[in-house]
């Protein structure tokens, strides 16, 4: 993935939080997939406003965290996301 | 409760049989389970004394929308045909396999009629006061056999089966049918053995003596059983336990936004633990204690007196 997609959530899909933990249905193939606190997080920020390298950046501040490594974890959170299918294309 | 309608069947009766199935002599109540009223038919008036004690918790139905009938296939063999409703269950079976056959599908025709009206989860229930305890775990987790225990230890008896959640209200309706025990915990809860039957082989049916009333699950457990292990409960994070109760529930995909959104609200609403249960009385200990952690401290209200 390029640092300057803005990753966008797909907006059809079933989600409920719980404890700081999403639960998401898909709306198609109807799998379930439970996202831990940290991918919570992440989840929250991909609205389609920001680019990968804005939230690194967002990231790398909140959390402490070197910002190679912020745009490493934010970059395979989108690919995964876009495996699952959870992202809008 | 025996009723021997030779000829003199209600008018519902009659409009449900057809040509093609007689009805036999010996009819039971009509009873109701969740969605389905049904009733039971035989020309043994004995297994129609025994499925009514089986079933005495069930309330009475209005007009059977489903009726099992059995009969004897063969009196000089013994072996006996069952069907329910337009389904052949057993065409020769033994008699001992005749009420593990009834319940397995008169739990499909349950699950048939009720989805629409309810969430359904694959689990056992129980209550003590305003405890509400679910137990909801494949087949061979030891539900059955903890529900048991629990009905033993003074919990009043929900389901050992199907817990039947209203979407709106997460109000959980009792389906309180006989509970089924399989020989592996026999030993442990020998005080329930049935008076042996010629219907009974393999598995105990244990009628409740009564159903709790309806009420809203404050503590939901994932029970495991391992021989040998150490009982112990641990808290489950509460997305987990949405998972797994998604894995537990019947139909989910029938109306998955509805389901998942009650189970989510299930989960805010209770304490969610795994359970490994090792000896069962530990286990029911275990949930005595969690249920007692939470209880109201009692107060003493002084000048209230009236």
């Amino acid at each position: 993935v390029t640092t300057a997609r803005r990753p966008a959530r797909r907006t059809d899909l079933v989600v409920e939080e719980l404890d700081g933990e999403l639960v998401v249905l898909h709306p198609e193939d109807h799998t379930l997939h439970v996202l831990d606190g940290t991918a919570t997080v992440l989840w929250k920020v991909v609205d389609g406003a920001s680019t990968i390298a804005e939230i690194a950046a967002d990231v790398s501040e909140v959390f402490g965290i070197p910002l190679a490594r912020a745009q490493n974890d934010v970059g395979a959170f989108v690919t995964e996301m876009d495996r699952l299918g959870l992202l809008a294309t | 409760m025996l009723r021997a309608q030779r000829g003199s069947g209600s008018r519902d009766r009659d409009q449900l049989s057809d040509a093609a199935a007689p009805r036999l002599p010996y009819q039971t109540r009509t009873m109701q389970a969740l969605g389905l009223d049904f009733a039971v038919e035989s020309d043994d008036p004995r297994f129609i004394e025994h499925v009514e004690r089986l079933f005495v918790a069930l309330p009475d139905g209005r007009s059977p929308t489903l009726t099992a009938r059995w009969t004897a296939s063969s009196h000089t063999t013994g072996r006996v045909r069952v069907e329910v409703g337009d389904a052949l269950a057993m065409s020769a079976g033994r008699p001992g396999h005749a009420v593990t056959s009834l319940l397995w599908h008169l739990n499909r025709a349950v699950v048939a009629a009720s989805t629409s009206r309810w969430l359904l989860i694959h689990a056992a229930a129980a209550r003590r006061d305003a405890s509400f305890v679910v137990l909801a775990a494949p087949t061979e987790s030891g539900k059955s056999t903890t529900v048991a225990g629990l009905v033993q230890s003074g919990w009043s008896y929900v389901t050992d089966e199907m817990v039947a959640v209203d979407r709106a209200s997460l109000t959980v309706t009792p389906y309180p049918r006989p509970m089924c025990l399989d020989p592996g915990s026999w030993p442990v809860l020998a005080d329930l053995h049935p008076c042996p039957t010629e219907y009974e082989l393999g598995q105990w049916h244990v009628p409740p003596t009564r159903a709790a009333e309806p009420g809203t699950p404050t503590i939901v457990v994932f029970p495991a059983y391992r021989r040998g292990a150490r009982s112990a409960m641990e808290p489950i994070r509460p997305a987990e336990a949405v998972r797994l109760l998604v894995e537990s529930t019947f139909g989910f995909l029938d109306a998955p936004t509805a389901n998942l959104t009650a189970l989510a609200s299930l989960v805010r609403g209770a304490r969610c633990r795994r359970l490994v249960i090792g000896r069962l009385s530990d286990a029911v200990r275990l949930l005595d204690e969690l249920v007692a952690e939470h209880a109201p401290t009692p107060t003493i209200q002084r000048g209230r007196n009236t």
